[in-house]
């Protein structure tokens, strides 16, 4: 679901029962604007700020009989078709969690739990002869005292992917980027100094 | 108004958005308050208000823990925060037909 994308004149409640039910009407069919009220369960004069609002921005035709002052029928455009297409197709679209997919970025600081699987898949590679003893030992150095991501790709770079053990969705928590000149009093933990700072006391 | 089932807690974009994403992850996931931050886009403030809002409405839960000098709010969809989102899909889901 990207809510940025929701389009903020259908998303209103009242505007958005008025659309779907124009919606369901053949293209271009006019309904009464009584029957409207009546279809939405609303007492007659209700939808009238909405329909005005969705009049304007072009997504409903609404036509007055000669003489009145309030409409008399309405109709959804083409554009205001297109719009609640826009918007439906927002809403199914899936939240953004690719963030967490994504392989992290070199300068990222490891953890214990990266060198420790680092090290598991070394002991794998090992165990199916792609190491010697040797190789292993040293590139085991390299993996326990790496303090980045970049480190420990480097540790294991000319080997095959082991069938990588999924990343949780969610315990890499507060885990974020550090600057190699600022590195957080604990390497690959916690926020960064100046959003603790502000998020401390207030998010309870 | 008549009731037309779409919980007006949800449905300000922001915490839907919100409720989404903490529905996304498998029951029982936590997910820390900076990361959900940097997934939603918004500034610690503006956050922590919706969050709030929907704690007090008992649909997510938060936790603070102190880890030395760093403390972590994680935030998690309780069961009756999931319940409400079913809802309210079910309902946008009628309200627009099949669109």
């Amino acid at each position: 679901m990207n809510t940025g994308a929701l389009d903020p004149l259908i998303h209103h409640p009242g505007r958005l029962r008025i659309v779907a039910t124009l919606a369901a009407l053949p293209d271009g069919n006019t309904l009464s604007v009584t029957r409207l009220q009546d279809m939405i369960g609303l007492p007659a004069g209700c939808p009238i700020a909405g329909l005005r609002e969705l009049d304007r921005a072009g997504y409903v035709r609404t036509d007055k009989a000669r003489g009145d002052a309030a409409p008399a029928t309405a109709t959804l455009t083409r554009a205001g078709r297109a719009a609640l297409d826009h918007y439906t197709a927002a809403l199914r679209r899936p939240p953004r969690m690719a963030i967490d997919h994504q392989a992290p970025a070199p300068w990222m600081r490891a953890g214990d739990a990266d060198r420790d699987a680092t090290a598991a898949a070394l002991g794998e590679h090992f165990a199916l002869g792609r190491l010697t003893l040797d190789e292993l030992s040293a590139r085991l150095d390299a993996t326990l005292t790496a303090t980045t991501h970049g480190e420990l790709s480097r540790a294991i770079t000319g080997l095959p992917d082991l069938t990588v053990p999924s990343a949780p969705v969610s315990f890499p928590r507060g885990k974020r980027p550090m600057s190699r000149h600022n590195p957080g009093p604990v390497p690959g933990r916690g926020p960064r100094p100046y959003r603790r700072r502000r998020t401390r006391g207030r998010s309870s | 108004m008549t009731d037309d089932g779409l919980d007006p807690l949800i449905h300000v974009p922001t915490r839907l958005k919100i409720v989404a994403t903490l529905a996304a992850l498998p029951e029982g996931d936590v997910l820390s308050f900076t990361r959900l931050q940097d997934m939603i886009g918004l500034t610690p403030g503006n956050l922590i208000i919706h969050l709030r809002k929907l704690e007090e409405a008992d649909y997510i839960s938060s936790e603070k823990t102190r880890n030395g000098t760093v403390s972590i709010t994680t935030v998690a969809l309780t069961g009756h925060g999931r319940t409400a989102l079913d809802t309210y899909t079910r309902a946008l889901r009628d309200l627009l037909g099949g669109l």
